[in-house]
């Protein structure tokens, strides 16, 4: 049976994290801020970069071209297409626009060869931001994050601390919003925690 | 710790990856016109050299794309990378693969026969 530890904001759904993010707040010059991006939407994306048809009708129904370039992500708003394989992409949408975000896709890729899968549950993504977030994550990774080869834009599939993530740079704080599996989110979470401990953790809701 | 260059995701620990085993072993065409021990060569022998070896390796914990690798087991040494489907570019690594024992067996012979046509 599975015990809910943890309470759930109320009016939210659960999420992996709500058990062990502990109380909102920490000190204000904190080197590292910790927030859950709960319930992102997440659909899988895959089709042949070299059909013009597939690359059209995915860039007309994401207002974005998905990027050809490995280890990059492309933006729209708050929209996120990340390349994890050549004919493969991550579409990360604000929650509860990924059914519609879908459905276009759908209709704009009709008789192309492609697949768009929902895998919105399984994953969350934890934020990683402040002066210190970089030397945090370069402690758990063998990725070159100095800004000069990962900057804004740059993402990563790769191990953190062992567990198998996907993370992407968005702003020159810098800023890393962390994809991990929902079973791996917890203790991820602590080892972030612990790893920032030296600069001061601070956790938004 | 060994710097694996991906050829799409670029250098990146081998903790990464995964090791596929020897490369170029191809599946007879015809396997019943061969004997059980010829057979043999194709399923369960394997070349495990001291020296350039070329082999699989798959990023399974990246872009999860398979690729040749030309290794040299004794020293770690990484000679040279190549897509699925090909052959070595690289002198050190053609040798390795006309090297190979397996280019005699009836196996490869078979698994060779009618291509092209
Ligand atoms: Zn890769």
């Amino acid at each position: 049976m599975v015990e809910k530890v943890g309470p759930t904001p109320p009016g939210l759904d659960p999420t992996p994290l709500d058990r062990v993010i502990g109380p909102i707040g920490g000190p204000a010059e904190a080197g590292v801020v910790l927030s859950e991006r709960r319930h992102w939407g997440k659909l899988v994306l895959r089709g042949e970069p070299d059909d013009k048809k597939f690359i059209t009708g995915a860039t007309k129904a994401l207002g974005v071209a998905p990027p050809s370039k490995p280890n990059t992500a492309a933006t729209i708003q708050s929209t996120a297409i990340i390349w994890t394989a050549p004919n493969e992409w991550l579409v990360v949408s604000e929650p509860g626009t990924e059914a519609a975000l879908e459905s276009a896709l759908e209709s704009a890729l009709a008789g192309t060869h492609h697949a768009i899968t929902n895998v919105s549950d399984h994953s969350t993504i934890i934020r990683l931001s402040g002066t210190a977030a970089r030397a945090v994550l370069a402690k758990g990774c063998a990725i070159d994050l100095h800004p000069r080869v990962f900057g804004v834009g740059q993402s990563a599939q790769t191990n953190l601390a062992k567990a198998q993530v996907i993370f992407r740079q968005f702003d020159e704080m810098p800023s890393y919003d962390i994809l991990v599996r929902a079973s791996f989110a917890p203790y991820l979470w602590a080892w972030l925690t612990d790893a920032g401990l030296e600069f001061g953790v601070r956790v938004e809701g | 710790m060994l710097l694996i260059d991906c050829p799409w995701c670029g250098p990146r620990d081998d903790e990464e990856f995964h090791y596929g085993g020897e490369a170029h072993i191809l599946r007879p065409r015809d396997a019943a016109a061969l004997s059980d021990e010829a057979f043999a060569d194709y399923l369960f022998m394997q070349q495990n050299p001291k020296g350039p070896h070329l082999e699989r390796w798959s990023h399974n914990h990246g872009c999860r794309r398979w690729f040749n690798m030309l290794r040299n087991t004794a020293t770690n040494e990484i000679l040279e990378i190549y897509p699925m489907g090909e052959k070595p570019k690289t002198e050190a690594g053609q040798a390795a693969y006309a090297a190979n024992w397996r280019r005699e067996t009836a196996a490869e012979k078979n698994a060779l026969s009618g291509e092209g046509s």
